[in-house]
């Protein structure tokens, strides 16, 4: 196995399941409102920018599925736009696009996955789709954001490309 | 055989993120099939017990404060106890009176709250009871304040609860005051709508929801939520009202699970 395969196993393994947990414990605590971040989208990004589309996928797919599989949902609703996400986000980053660009390109793509998941989301659970983008996806794409940059200035040492 | 590895090769990414994005759809739509029972079994038992580890040490710092509460509950327990026992007497007199057949008797398996859901807006938390068993799965989720949600997924001693502010729970409940009966959901924010109530009947904001009893689900009698705001528009057929929840569903800790039971009425025999 190639050596840069198996540091991103590990970064997935000791990232991705903090994440998770997390997401379920800490996460609830810095609720605004109704809007909260998602830890779990900032580390398949930020794997995704490090390591490329392919596992950036990969990352989005399996911590997707860990995810759903600890819900009521059904499994996949969370990996199929994470998974995209991932690819996207490793293939806009492999294009050398960097800086407050690259930012931007990050805004677009959680917002990309709040459509996905609130149209899926809305299909089970019969929700108004403008309304989850008005009222939800938004406001979390830019939390989410804020704490992407934030996770991004702790974890840089480990997801630096040098 | 060179063709196509190349073009495995050329389209590598675009490929697996097909493959991905195939499988993910197809999961979706195999919520019953085993291979996705296993992989939900094996991620809650895995993080399930992670998470009632990590529980241990934050009950030990709580101990004091819960021990005290109790206290303090069980006095106004056993006060309430003493008027429910006139109110029991009554009721067993009616019963009788109307000659009512069957009744319910409720199993009440205790469970404790060992993580929450880790995807926003689908809400829920992680139980873990010794005594749960594949049988309990859609079983209702109560605590003294109300009813919580309803078990969706069981894997022993771990079960998964998803709570009414889901967006795709739905109970039916009936208005304590005149009888009516609604379906409630989750309100888009923080908490409750009544659904498909007309606008010909009289709700008033403080009125209290209780379960029907209407669903296999959940068994009547539950307090749900407070009436906390009533709007009527002459257009709509329904009115918007909006319910307070009875449980605060970021404070829970101890849940029970409802095991029913038909039996025969002890006061007709």
């Amino acid at each position: 196995m190639k050596q840069e395969t198996k540091y991103f196993l590990v970064l997935l393994l000791f990232f991705g399941l903090p994440a998770i947990l997390a997401q379920a414990l800490i996460v609830p605590l810095l609720r605004i409102h109704i809007w909260q971040p998602d830890v779990v989208l900032c580390i398949v990004l930020l794997l995704s920018k490090r390591f490329g589309g392919i596992r950036g996928s990969t990352a989005g797919f399996v911590l997707g599925l860990l995810q759903d599989a600890l819900t009521g949902m059904p499994i996949g609703m969370s990996a199929f736009p994470k998974s995209l996400v991932g690819y996207l986000t490793g293939k806009f980053h492999g294009q050398h696009i960097k800086g407050l660009f690259m930012d931007l390109w990050f805004v677009l793509f959680i917002l990309i996955h709040g459509i996905i998941f609130y149209s899926l989301l809305g299909i089970k659970a019969e929700l108004n789709l403008s309304d989850m983008i008005i009222t939800r996806a938004l406001p979390n794409a830019i939390y989410t954001m804020v704490s992407l940059l934030i996770m991004n200035l702790f974890l840089k040492k480990y997801l630096s490309e040098e | 055989m060179s063709f196509f590895n190349s073009f495995l090769v050329r389209f590598r990414e675009g490929l697996t993120v097909f493959v991905y994005l195939v499988l993910s759809f197809l999961l979706m739509t195999a919520s019953d099939k085993a291979m996705v029972r296993g992989l939900r079994h094996f991620s809650l038992q895995t993080v399930g017990r992670i998470e009632s580890t990590l529980s241990v040490f934050r009950d030990y710092f709580n101990l004091y404060e819960k021990n005290f509460e109790l206290r303090r509950q069980n006095t106004l327990l056993s006060f309430k106890n003493f008027q429910l026992q006139e109110a029991l007497l009554e009721n067993l007199r009616l019963k009788k009176l109307l000659n009512i057949r069957y009744q319910f008797k409720y199993n009440l398996i205790p469970a404790k709250v060992i993580g929450y859901s880790p995807q926003e807006l689908v809400t829920g938390f992680r139980i873990i009871a010794n005594d749960i068993k594949a049988k309990h799965k859609g079983a209702a989720v109560i605590t003294s304040e109300g009813l919580v949600g309803r078990v969706v997924e069981v894997s022993p001693p771990f079960a998964i609860c998803q709570i009414l502010l889901d967006p795709s729970a739905r109970v039916s409940v009936r208005i304590q005051r005149n009888r009516e009966v609604g379906v409630i959901s989750w309100d888009g924010e923080l908490g409750l709508k009544l659904n498909y109530i007309p606008n010909t009947i009289e709700v008033l904001e403080g009125d209290i929801l209780f379960t029907s009893g209407l669903s296999q689900i959940y068994p009547p009698g539950i307090k749900i939520g407070v009436v906390s705001s009533i709007e009527k528009d002459h257009n709509e057929m329904f009115q918007k009202i909006r319910v307070q929840p009875s449980v605060d569903f970021n404070a829970l800790e101890e849940v029970f699970i409802i095991e029913m039971e038909p039996l025969l009425d002890e006061t007709r025999n």
